[in-house]
């Protein structure tokens, strides 16, 4: 069986904001609506105590405080754990406590906007205009992407002309529509319907590349590399450094088993976003192919350690554990992946806070 | 294409019965209020206590809202024909687009500003926008979350029914079966909530009295696996496979209680049966996964874990 997962970005460039209501640090309700009044612009970031990038990044937003004058609302949303512990809660608030004013700390003790937001590694950062549309999403702490955005936050605070490039571009509203009922028919099964609404999304604007980015998705999970190329190569017209889509056109390559050419693709993913954990996992995958194994278990390991929570690192461990032959390390990451997928119900609680008097808090686990 | 949108906008916010408010209850007075409309003149659906009152909440600027304003002006003379005065109640939120907004869609009933959503507060709104439908007597009859392709069919039949009804109120038994769905509502949404104890004390209290098991059985079931009482789930499992014995969410909670209660063998069945029929079949495959691998067979092990994650994978857009 073919097992390619497709991107769970759930929030993206070009789409709105997605509400939510969560309770800050003293427990009272703060819903996205009211925080983002009057805001020119709007970072969310999603962030972890025992994320050291996650702290540095926070680090760098708070330099940016002077801008909250301006328009500029920062919303720091803890995604420590699923039912954070007294001592998770603790060590947050001690976090917090170095916020500057206006700043607002946000507990996402369920992971349920952490979810719906499509993340998967702390921090990522989301970046949308007055409008509450998103114009940058940040994964880990890249040091070109973060200085994009930090240029684009001052340019726009300043009424500056915003410099080009695909931060600047807008696509069109209803081609987002239609991309978003797309990914809505995907997840219902409906594969031909969706691809028809992305075709008609690509129409209504040529330039916006997700699009053709899931069209090269969906051919990718059929074993159609061929097709698959072709819509990566399109979208990476708009945006040739994209790293979610060179990422996507390198496996898509490694699969078709051009392997260099699949790393090379991967690798300049990288460059763009170093600590994203996901794309070093797609480098180990590429390692394994040429049969580079413990360099592909480094870059695993490294991988993790960025990203503890994002299931498809663990799906793609899985898939090399299974060829080398390593079935029940195979399975443990596959139900990892799974158990990652699936929301906390109160036994899983149980059983994730057993493993954490075994084995220690995440942030043990992600330094291994 | 454009009404293949607007097909999948309607399908996925369905409107249903219950649920519209936290504080107004099925089957008890509404909350009084009393609110001035453009004109000045005083709107009470307690001083028109001869009158069955259909109440919208809505808010400016949403499609959903604006939807329900333009089928109860399309209805408006059927629901007056039955008896019904209509009210909308307005955020005040964006107030300053309501004469627009009457005019553009020519609403001919009051509309009124919830200045401070007093009165959405008094009832404990959910979402706009909702519809309330009042008996004579000022008893919350029905409440209407959202809006549905079939708004105007509903709401008319539910108004007439009211008025052919003696004296337009409700008798007891149809008040007790309106608590009823009130208290089912309200463990749904304890559930929601995650209070999953106070949601099973709920449904263990509504089991003595709700004339359809199924919905209770399985409801418990699914929170006692949810609470990690597998052994206890099987009970009330297997109270819902002597109703429906092929239903794929009995055969995959039933299942899932087995397995997670050490019987393996009773569980593996099931859960095959459950991973055809289920249309979200991860669970099912994952406990399979597990079985296998505890009884030392990795290959089925793998297949089934692989197949868990596809279906978990799909189920996110």
């Amino acid at each position: 069986m073919h097992l390619t997962l497709p991107r769970l970005a759930a929030l993206e460039p070009g789409m709105p904001l997605l509400p939510f209501e969560l309770k800050d640090l003293e427990g009272k309700s703060a819903s996205l609506g009211n925080l983002r009044m009057g805001a020119k612009l709007t970072a969310i970031v999603f962030w972890a105590t025992w994320s050291e990038n996650s702290l540095r990044e926070i680090k760098k937003l708070m330099e940016l405080a002077p801008l909250q004058a301006k328009g500029l609302q920062v919303i720091a949303v803890n995604a420590e754990e699923e039912n954070p512990s007294a001592d998770q809660l603790a060590a947050v608030r001690s976090a917090a406590k170095g916020f500057p004013a206006g700043f607002l700390a946000l507990l996402d003790d369920h992971l349920s906007t952490f979810r719906d937001y499509g993340v998967s590694a702390v921090p990522t950062t989301f970046l949308a205009d007055r409008n509450g549309v998103v114009v940058f999403r940040l994964a880990g702490f890249p040091v070109i992407g973060g200085e994009r955005m930090l240029a684009y936050i001052l340019e726009t605070l300043e009424d500056r002309p915003i410099a080009p490039g695909p931060w600047a571009y807008r696509p069109h509203p209803r081609s987002v529509r239609y991309f978003h009922l797309a990914r809505i028919l995907l997840s219902k099964g409906d594969h031909e319907m969706a691809v028809h609404t992305l075709r008609r999304a690509a129409e209504i604007d040529p330039q916006y590349l997700r699009p053709p980015a899931l069209l090269g998705d969906i051919e990718k999970a059929a074993g159609r590399f061929e097709a698959a190329l072709a819509h990566y190569s399109q979208a990476l017209k708009f945006d040739p450094k994209n790293p979610q889509v060179l990422t996507e056109s390198g496996e898509c390559l490694l699969l078709a088993g051009e392997i260099e050419k699949g790393l090379n693709q991967i690798r300049l993913a990288l460059a763009q976003e170093n600590d994203n954990g996901l794309i070093r996992a797609h480098l180990a995958f590429g390692l394994e192919l040429l049969g580079k194994r413990p360099e592909a278990d480094a870059e695993f390991k490294r991988a993790v350690a960025f990203a503890p929570r994002d299931p498809r690192i663990h799906a793609l461990e899985g898939r090399v554990n299974e060829r080398r032959g390593m079935k029940a390390e195979a399975l443990a990451a596959y139900w990892q992946a799974y158990d990652l997928l699936s929301p906390a119900s109160p036994k899983k609680e149980k059983e994730d806070k057993s493993n954490r008097e075994e084995t220690g808090s995440p942030k043990e686990e992600g330094s291994r | 294409m454009a009404s293949a949108v607007s097909t999948a906008l309607l399908i996925t916010v369905p409107a249903f019965a219950g649920g519209g408010f936290t504080k107004a209850k099925l089957g008890e007075p509404f909350p009084e209020f009393a609110a001035k409309d453009a004109r000045g003149a005083e709107i009470s659906p307690q001083r028109y206590r001869d009158a069955i009152f259909v109440i919208a909440f809505v808010r400016p600027g949403q499609e959903l809202s604006l939807r329900v304003l333009r089928d109860l002006q399309r209805i408006y003379p059927d629901l007056k024909a039955a008896g019904a005065e209509v009210v909308a109640i307005a955020s005040e939120r964006g107030g300053e687009k309501w004469p627009a907004i009457i005019k553009e869609h020519g609403l001919t009933f009051p509309l009124v500003a919830d200045n401070g959503e007093k009165i959405a507060g008094l009832t404990g709104l959910v979402a706009y926008p909702t519809t309330a439908i009042l008996s004579r007597d000022s008893i919350l009859a029905s409440s209407f979350l959202l809006h549905d392709y079939d708004f105007q069919k509903v709401m008319v039949d539910e108004v007439r029914g009211l008025y052919q009804k003696k004296g337009g109120k409700l008798s007891e038994e149809e008040v007790a079966k309106r608590r009823l769905e009130e208290t089912f509502a309200e463990a749904r949404r304890e559930e929601e909530r995650r209070n999953y104890r106070r949601a099973l004390e709920l449904y263990t209290e509504l089991e003595k009295i709700d004339p359809e098991p199924y919905r209770i059985s399985l409801a418990r079931g699914e929170i006692l696996l949810r609470l990690g009482e597998a052994a206890a789930a099987v009970e009330p499992f297997e109270k819902a496979r002597q109703i429906h014995p092929q239903a794929a969410r009995v055969l995959r909670g039933l299942g899932l209680a087995y397995a997670r209660s050490g019987r393996d063998r009773d569980a593996e069945p099931l859960l095959k049966e459950a991973a055809e029929l289920d249309p979200d079949p991860g669970p099912a495959h994952r406990e399979l996964s597990r079985i296998y691998q505890a009884a030392g067979n990795l290959d089925q092990a793998l297949e089934h874990a692989k197949k868990a994650l596809a279906a978990a994978e799909r189920r996110r857009p």
